[in-house]
C-alpha cells in the first residue's frame, strides 16, 4: 500500500508554479527523505499532503484518503517548518488544546515525553527555545498516534545531541507503531541515518523516488581518466561528471564498473548531490507500479 | 488498515479550545457588557432617586412617548430650573453613543484579532493539522465566543432600556420612540449589532488575514453600517406601509405616537407637490388667510404616517436585516475559507 500517491499535482502562487505535474508514490512503512533545492516545492508538497493547502491541479491521496478529509486528518500528523504553535499559550494549555482537537490522543505519551524534557511547565510556549518548541511540536504530533507523519525540516533548530535523541525516538515509534514518515531536510547526513526511501524534488517536479537501498545498489561512483569521460556516457547512464585535472569523478547509474574505471559504492550524500546538480536526470518508478 | 469511526470534534470541546486560547476575549467581552450594564443600572438608580426627591416622578408616567417640555408644562419656573440642572448634570448623548459602540468594540478589539492573528501568526497550521476541519475550527471556536457576546449584550440591552426610560428626558427636547436612541437602547438592537459586529469581524479576519489592516477595514465598514442604518435604512423602513392622511394645514392633528414619514400638498387628482415650494409661498401669506389661500388654489396638505402599532414590527424588521447581514457574512467567511484555505 502507498501512504502517499500524487498524480499531476500542481500548486501555483500567482504566476509561479511551486509544484508542477508532480507524480509521486511512497510505499507504507518507510522513512522517506524529501530533499531538494530551496524553492524546489518541498514545503508546498508537504502542506498539500497535510491538507493545509488545496492544490491548484492534479490529485493527491494520503493513506488512500484525500488530504484534508476527516479520515486523513485523523491519520496524518504534520509539523511545519514554521513550528506552528500558539506562542501566547502556556505549555499546559497548548497540550490541553491539542488534546481537545483530537479524537485519538495519547496523554501518557505526551506527558511522559514532555516531562522527560522538562517542558511540562506553566511557562509560555513563546518563552521556550526554538529547539524546545520543535520538541513540543513533535511530541504533540506523535501523541495523536498518526499512521503518517509529515515533518518539514523539524530538526533545524535542535542542537546535535537533541537531533540524535529525536531521531532515535522517531525510529522507535516507526519500529513499534509501524509509522510511516516523510522527512524534509537539508542536512543529508541526518537523513542518511534514518531514511529508507528517497524523494528528490527539483524545480517543482519529482526527480527521484525510490528506496535508498535500490538507489545505492544501482549507482556507483566511478573514477577514471578525464579523457574517457565522454565515451563513458555511451556505456552507462551518467548522472554527473566532475573533472579534476586528468581524473574524472562520475556518478553513474550502473551496478558494474566499465573497463578502465575504478568503482566504489556511493553514499547517500553523493547520490543526492549528484541528482541535485543534474535536474534533468530522473529515477522514477514505472507508472503502472505507481498506480 | 484499522477502520475507526469518523467522529467530528464536539462543540463543547471546541469551546474549551476557545477558552484555552482566548481567555482574555472570553472574559473581556462579557466583562465589558456586564460592566456597562452595572454602570447603567447604577446611573439609572441615581437618576430615579433624584427624580423622586424632586417630585418629578409623574414625568415618568408619560412613558416613552413623552418629552421633557411636555412633562414640565404644568410646573413652576422653579421646577424648570431644577430640570435644566438635571439635563446639564448627566451627559445622555455621550452615554447612549458609548453603549451603542460596545458591539463595535467587541468586534474590533476581540473578534478581528481573534481570527486574523491565527493567519498572521501561522497558528492555523497547527489547528488545521489536528482532527478538525478549518470550517469546524472557525465556527466551533468563534461561535461560542459570539454567543457569549450576544448573551451578555442582551443583559446590557435590558439595562440600557431601563436606563433610557429615565435618561431620555435629559436629551435636548426629549425624544420619541421613533428616535434612533430609543430604537437602539433595547436588548434586541444590542444583540443584533453585536452579532453583526462579530460576523463582520469573522469575515474580515478570514479575508484580510492581517490584524491591523483588518481592524482598520472593520472600523470603516462597521461605521458605514451604523450610518446606513441610521439614515437610509430607517428612512426606507419608515416609508414601508405608511398610511396617507389628509390634515389641516393651519391646525394639524397627527395620530398620537405616530411617525410622520412624508408631507406633501396635492390638488384633486393631481400629483404630489413638494411642501418646500409651497411653504415658501405661504410665508408671504398672512397666517389668518393661509387656509383660504390654500382653498383658492385647491390645495390640501397630506401626510404619510406610521402608527405607533407599527413600531415594534419596524424595529423587528430593522434588527432582522442586521441579523440577516450577519448570517450572510458568516456564510461568506466559510465560502472564502473553502476557496482560499491558506498559502
Amino acid at each position: 500500500m502507498n501512504v502517499i500517491q500524487t498524480d499531476g499535482l500542481g500548486q501555483r502562487y500567482r504566476q509561479t508554479w511551486a509544484l508542477r505535474d508532480c507524480r509521486l508514490t511512497v510505499p507504507a512503512g518507510h522513512v522517506a527523505a524529501l530533499v531538494g533545492h530551496n524553492g524546489a516545492g518541498k514545503t508546498t508538497l508537504l502542506r498539500i499532503l497535510a491538507g493545509v493547502v488545496t492544490p491548484t491541479a492534479g490529485t493527491a491521496t494520503v493513506l488512500g484518503y484525500t488530504p484534508g478529509s476527516q479520515q486523513a486528518r485523523d491519520a496524518v500528523s504534520a509539523v511545519d517548518q514554521t513550528v506552528p504553535l500558539y506562542r501566547h499559550l502556556r505549555v499546559r494549555d497548548q497540550v490541553a488544546a491539542a488534546r481537545e482537537l483530537n479524537d485519538q490522543w495519547d496523554t501518557d505519551l505526551a506527558v511522559q515525553r514532555l516531562s522527560s524534557l522538562n517542558l511540562m511547565t506553566s511557562g509560555k510556549v513563546g518563552k521556550l527555545s526554538g529547539g524546545q518548541q520543535a520538541q513540543l511540536a513533535l511530541t504533540l504530533a506523535l501523541a495523536r498516534r498518526p499512521r503518517l507523519l509529515l515533518l518539514d525540516e523539524p530538526l533545524a533548530s535542535l542542537d546535535p545531541l537533541a537531533r540524535q535523541e529525536v531521531l532515535g525516538w522517531l525510529m522507535t515509534c516507526v519500529a513499534e507503531d509501524g509509522l510511516s514518515v516523510v522527512f524534509s531536510s537539508h542536512v543529508i547526513t541526518e537523513l542518511e541515518r534514518v531514511a529508507t526511501y528517497l524523494v528528490v524534488l527539483s524545480q517543482g517536479q519529482v526527480q527521484v523516488a525510490a528506496t535508498v537501498d535500490s538507489l545505492l545498489d544501482s549507482h556507483l561512483a566511478l573514477t577514471g581518466p578525464a579523457a574517457d569521460a565522454g565515451q563513458l556516457a555511451g556505456q552507462v547512464p551518467v548522472i554527473t561528471a566532475q573533472r579534476t585535472g586528468r581524473q574524472a569523478q562520475v556518478l553513474a547509474r550502473t551496478d558494474t564498473a566499465p573497463p578502465g574505471w575504478a568503482a566504489r559504492p556511493v553514499t547517500m550524500e553523493e547520490l543526492v548531490l549528484g541528482y541535485l546538480r543534474e535536474p534533468a536526470a530522473r529515477v522514477l518508478p514505472p507508472l503502472e507500479a505507481a498506480r | 488498515m484499522t477502520a475507526r469511526a469518523i467522529k467530528a470534534i464536539s462543540v463543547p470541546r471546541m469551546a474549551r479550545v476557545t477558552w484555552y486560547k482566548h481567555r482574555a476575549s472570553v472574559l473581556g467581552i462579557p466583562g465589558m457588557f456586564l460592566l456597562a450594564a452595572a454602570l447603567l443600572v447604577l446611573d439609572s438608580l441615581l437618576q430615579r432617586h433624584w427624580i423622586s426627591s424632586h417630585h418629578f416622578t409623574y414625568c415618568l408616567a408619560y412613558g416613552d412617548n413623552s418629552t421633557s417640555s411636555r412633562c414640565l408644562t404644568q410646573d413652576a419656573p422653579y421646577q424648570l430650573g431644577v430640570f435644566a440642572e438635571f439635563v446639564n448634570y448627566w451627559r445622555t448623548e455621550g452615554t447612549v453613543l458609548a453603549v451603542f459602540l460596545l458591539a463595535a468594540a467587541a468586534g474590533l478589539f476581540a473578534g478581528v484579532p481573534w481570527v486574523a492573528r491565527e493567519f498572521e501568526g501561522g497558528g492555523f497550521r497547527f489547528t488545521w493539522t489536528q482532527s478538525v476541519s478549518p470550517r469546524r475550527w472557525l465556527l466551533g471556536t468563534f461561535g461560542p465566543l459570539t454567543l457569549l457576546a450576544a448573551a451578555t449584550a442582551v443583559i446590557c440591552g435590558v439595562a440600557a432600556h431601563w436606563w433610557f426610560q429615565v435618561a431620555q428626558f435629559r436629551l435636548d427636547g426629549g425624544t420619541t420612540p421613533w428616535g434612533w436612541e430609543s430604537i437602539e437602547m433595547t436588548p434586541l438592537s444590542m444583540v443584533s449589532w453585536t452579532l453583526l459586529a462579530m460576523a463582520l469581524a469573522l469575515l474580515l479576519g478570514v479575508t484580510i488575514r492581517r490584524v491591523l489592516p483588518a481592524m482598520i477595514t472593520f472600523a470603516v465598514i462597521f461605521g458605514g453600517c451604523l450610518v446606513l442604518a441610521r439614515t437610509w435604512l430607517s428612512t426606507f423602513l419608515f416609508s414601508v406601509g405608511d398610511i396617507p392622511l389628509r390634515v389641516n394645514y393651519v391646525n394639524p392633528v397627527y395620530p398620537s405616537g405616530s411617525y410622520v414619514a412624508q408631507t406633501w400638498f396635492a390638488r384633486p387628482g393631481g400629483p404630489k407637490l413638494s411642501p418646500m415650494t409651497l411653504y415658501a409661498q405661504l410665508l408671504n401669506v398672512p397666517q389668518p388667510q393661509q387656509a383660504r389661500w390654500l382653498a383658492q388654489h385647491h390645495l390640501t396638505e397630506w401626510i404619510a404616517y406610521q402608527p405607533h402599532s407599527h413600531l415594534v414590527w419596524l424595529a423587528l424588521a430593522r434588527n432582522g436585516i442586521l441579523v440577516a447581514v450577519a448570517a450572510l457574512a458568516v456564510l461568506a467567511s466559510v465560502w472564502w475559507l473553502r476557496k482560499h484555505p491558506a498559502e
